[in-house]
């Protein structure tokens, strides 16, 4: 038998092929269901082989600067999305980022809280629960789409964050909407950048909810938007946790070249299932990760 | 190597995968799409 060439990350081996694989399985999964990935790929770098949490966090978000920049590319030629959307949320996305960032290191720093007699470390607790309720919602409202044809939602959409009328406000001629609160997508950015920062994801598992329900955007103008937000996201956050040391450049290249290669793939399979049976699959697979953190947490809980 | 080199890098990096790929699978669906076109009926000619 071959001898299989592992990477040292943060004093853990972790197989290169293992690694590739956990790369092909999350890059067909996201090319399926068109979204990042960054919501399977940090919990599973943890659970599967046992890296820190900050450490995930920071690959995982080096691995989406060549999913988002490809993404960008793509999205440059159907042209979907509302970009002014982008451009309002981009300055909450950096600033959230950041502080996403700074708070995942002052937590990793912190040591260990007890839970019940037990002792577990601050960062897992923070971001496995954080996961768990973000994870949880977002199947919720995927199990719920999956329950009719889609078509049908947008008449009983009440899009309340379309409605405040808190200034300045911007037209989103795409979609279209008038007098949208840009106050409100600014926040929208900031929380979605902070998440990023904190939890690693790229925020489409959470944006795509809150456009559709919270904004009242179409479908299709939902899943063009937040691209551009998506990409200067993830190059912050990849800055911010390089500078800390917590980006292990090798083993995001391993995860990218195998996520670019079976996202391809992934996305020739959707054509071929209903799209109702696929937003149902995705809620279970959210469903799934929620199990694994929580197995984890649990292990660790003692 | 510096931190703001590594952290470069690490932005640099995949970035530069990230734009390889999508030349690369622009132009593997394009070919799926040319040859798509020629398996199929020829266009109707409604002149006649």
């Amino acid at each position: 038998m071959l001898p299989l060439a592992t990477l040292r990350v943060a004093g853990h081996p972790v197989s290169l092929g293992g690694a590739a694989l956990l790369g092909v399985g999350v890059g067909y999964v996201a090319g399926m269901f068109g979204v990042g990935g960054g919501f399977l790929l940090t919990p599973l770098l943890s659970v599967v082989f046992r890296i820190p949490l900050e450490i995930a966090v920071g690959t995982g978000l080096c691995q989406m600067v060549g999913t988002s920049v490809t993404a960008l590319l793509r999205h440059q030629r159907v042209r979907q999305g509302e970009v002014r959307f982008d451009l309002v949320m981009l300055a909450g996305c950096l600033v959230g980022v950041d502080g996403g960032a700074r708070v995942l290191t002052a937590l990793a720093r912190a040591g260990s809280v007890r839970v019940g007699g037990h002792p577990v470390a601050a960062v897992r607790l923070t971001v496995e629960v954080g996961y768990v309720v973000l994870l949880l919602a977002a199947a919720a409202v995927f199990w719920r789409e999956g329950a009719g044809p889609y078509e049908a939602l947008d008449y009983v959409r009440v899009a309340p964050l379309a409605r405040l009328r808190l200034p300045p406000f911007v037209d989103l001629p795409a979609v279209p909407l008038r007098r949208v609160s840009a106050t409100a997508i600014a926040y929208t950015g900031l929380a979605l950048g902070f998440m990023s920062g904190l939890l690693g994801i790229g925020g489409g598992v959470a944006l795509m909810p809150v456009l559709i329900y919270g904004f009242g955007f179409p479908i299709r103008q939902a899943a063009g938007t937040g691209i551009v937000a998506l990409v200067a996201t993830a190059a912050v956050g990849t800055v911010e946790h390089a500078l800390r040391g917590h980006v292990h450049l090798g083993l995001a290249m391993v995860l990218l070249v195998g996520a670019t290669v079976s996202a391809q793939l992934g996305a020739l399979a959707t054509h071929r299932l209903p799209a109702r049976t696929l937003r149902r699959a995705f809620a279970l697979l959210l469903l799934g990760t929620v199990g694994a953190i929580a197995w984890d947490l649990g292990r660790h809980l003692g | 190597m510096p931190a703001w080199l590594y952290a470069l890098l690490c932005l640099a990096v995949p970035a530069v995968w990230g734009v390889v790929m999508f030349w690369v699978f622009d132009l593997w669906h394009r070919r799926r799409r040319r040859e798509d076109l020629r398996a199929g009926p020829p266009p109707i000619d409604y002149s006649i």
